[in-house]
């Protein structure tokens, strides 16, 4: 579990203070899938950037399993516990390979070296890049090189992970191959995963979805409870997802529910 | 004057081991006034094409013309190249990434100075701009690293607003905004074109916004134009687009699917209210039908 105690972030600089995270409290389960979803500046990747150490609460606490991210004897031991992947892809790979990229963070495990190889195998075959591995990483597409950041992390077993906007520099389908990539890793393999996201059809395939605005909770529940809230996700600049908002526009006539997330659902309540 | 372009090839590394074929064969018009979308994944030659239509790059064969003179015609004198040059702006991905300058009216006047305009042309230019781009002037004196991630990026778009394209190219404008700065964005845009008459063409990953804001749109693959036409009649082609890693509005996709379920429902439809009616009519002619039986 992750717990969130209180946390505050406060930027200081020149011109004044700037809380960009605001006094929140949260538990963050294991296995769970998260989202969280807010408009720019409204302290997501602030609060993100908590979650293993990257930045430290100025004010309240973060116990990652049982550890104090302020105490600098668990740092590593922290950082292996909860990985992050971050928006742009070209930002995260180092090596001229793409499984020498993979066994960067590995190999600074102090593992041996045959135990690299075998995880290294296994996250590449995980994200489904085994083909992949003897090729220069900058020649992938977006979605490629994503994955291969993914088996990076993968490789040294994290039990969270958080994406930062994973997808938003991705096409259509480097976004799908990186979300099922996320789903996959959250069912067969249990890792914990946080996503945050500007794009709501992610937000629906989470456990629960938190809401941020001006640096506190506005609101969390399941994708259901969260989405039925057209008008207070409007007003945060958010919004719902296409299939809802077609939901809520002919729900009055047809008697169908407004809180319908997926084609799917919608097509089978207009069929009955 | 339209924009042209005729049977262009480019070849990265050329006469090299390493020579690679980013775009062949593509001839395309774009019409003044215009709301034109590319699409296409990663790889597709989308950002070539759109590299040599604003005369960063030139075409290893075929030409780009703009008022009917190519641009990259040596035989042209120099300066004219140059202001036909200068009739296509370009927006690159977050273009925030660009900003420097201590203010942001500096930073919108840095392009318009560097053409030549003095101090107080410059700037009349660089506020014209921001009220373009819907920034408030009250932001003139701010620095740009204060300010909200839409609002930088509007302060990138006045930038090369204000040296007054007639062609405004924009890569990926809503890459990481949140929905409302997407829709923010996307409506200042279509006001540009409509209000300003100044023609645009967007390469977006986004089919929902494609769809939505041009009037006609260019699909590349391969280094290939593969489809060229109205949104209706580009998203008929869903299972081309997907097998392609693109895909089709999520609208149109509903529509699909209830077609399959036997529903009489048109599916060349892009936009929510018109599949709203659409899905409406075809509803109430079942029940109609079921009171019957």
């Amino acid at each position: 579990m992750i717990q969130l105690e209180n946390l505050t972030h406060t930027y200081s600089s020149e011109q004044g203070k700037n809380v960009a995270v605001d006094n929140i409290s949260l538990e963050i389960h294991k296995g769970e899938h998260l989202a969280i979803l807010g408009q720019n500046g409204c302290g997501k990747s602030t609060l993100a950037k908590h979650l293993n150490a990257l930045l430290l609460p100025t004010a309240g606490r973060v116990i990652v399993e049982g550890m104090d991210t302020k105490d600098e004897s668990k740092l590593w031991q922290i950082r292996q516990t909860v990985g992050m992947v971050f928006q742009n892809p070209d930002n995260q790979l180092v090596a001229t390979t793409v499984e020498e990229d993979c066994a960067f963070g590995v190999e600074n495990l102090g593992l041996e070296p045959k135990l690299i190889r075998q995880r290294v195998d296994e996250a590449l075959a995980t994200v489904g890049m085994s083909e992949f591995k003897e090729k220069a990483p900058h020649l992938l597409s977006g979605g490629q090189k994503q994955r291969v950041a993914i088996a990076g992390i993968i490789a040294m077993r994290p039990q969270y992970i958080v994406f930062d906007e994973p997808t938003a520099m991705l096409d259509p389908h480097g976004r799908s191959e990186v979300i099922q990539t996320m789903q996959k890793l959250n069912k067969e393999e249990n890792i914990t995963i946080i996503n945050i996201t500007h794009f709501m059809e992610e937000a629906v395939l989470a456990d629960r979805v938190v809401v941020m605005d001006k640096g506190k909770i506005a609101f969390m529940g399941t994708p259901k409870e969260v989405f039925r809230q057209v008008e207070r996700l409007k007003a945060l600049h958010l919004d719902v997802p296409v299939v809802t908002e077609l939901a809520q526009a002919i729900g009055a006539e047809t008697g169908i529910d407004g809180d319908i997330l997926t084609i799917e659902e919608l097509v089978v309540s207009l069929c009955r | 004057m339209p924009l042209e372009v005729k049977n262009v090839e480019y070849t990265y590394s050329p006469n090299t081991p390493n020579a690679s074929v980013a775009l062949k064969g593509v001839d395309l018009t774009i019409d003044e006034g215009e709301f034109v979308g590319i699409i296409g994944h990663t790889g597709s030659g989308k950002s070539t094409l759109v590299q040599l239509l604003c005369g960063l790059m030139e075409p290893s064969e075929g030409q780009i013309l703009i008022d009917g003179v190519d641009i990259n015609n040596k035989e042209t004198p120099k300066d004219i190249r140059k202001k036909l040059r200068l009739q296509v702006g370009m927006v690159f991905q977050y273009p925030e990434h660009q900003l420097f300058e201590e203010t942001v009216l500096k930073d919108i006047c840095f392009g318009p100075k560097n053409l030549g305009f003095n101090e107080e042309e410059a700037k009349k230019l660089a506020k014209d701009a921001m009220k373009k781009v819907g920034l408030p002037l009250k932001y003139a004196e701010e620095s740009p690293f204060d300010l909200s991630g839409g609002q930088k990026r509007r302060v990138a778009i006045a930038g090369v607003l204000a040296m007054k394209p007639k062609y405004l190219i924009l890569d990926e404008p809503t890459a990481g905004l949140d929905p409302q700065g997407r829709e923010e964005i996307l409506a200042q845009v279509q006001q540009m074109q409509k209000e300003l008459g100044i023609t645009i063409i967007l390469v977006s990953h986004s089919m929902d916004d494609v769809a939505r804001f041009a009037d006609r749109i260019i699909v590349m693959n391969k280094g290939e134009k593969y489809l060229e036409g109205t949104p209706r009649e580009i998203f008929a082609h869903d299972e081309e687009l997907i097998s392609l890693g693109l895909g089709i509005p999520q609208v149109t996709q509903i529509l699909k699917r209830l077609q399959k379920e036997g529903w009489a429902v048109r599916t060349d439809i892009v936009e929510l209210d018109a599949a709203k009616e659409e899905i409406l009519k075809a509803w109430r002619a079942r029940k109609g039908g079921n009171n019957h039986a």
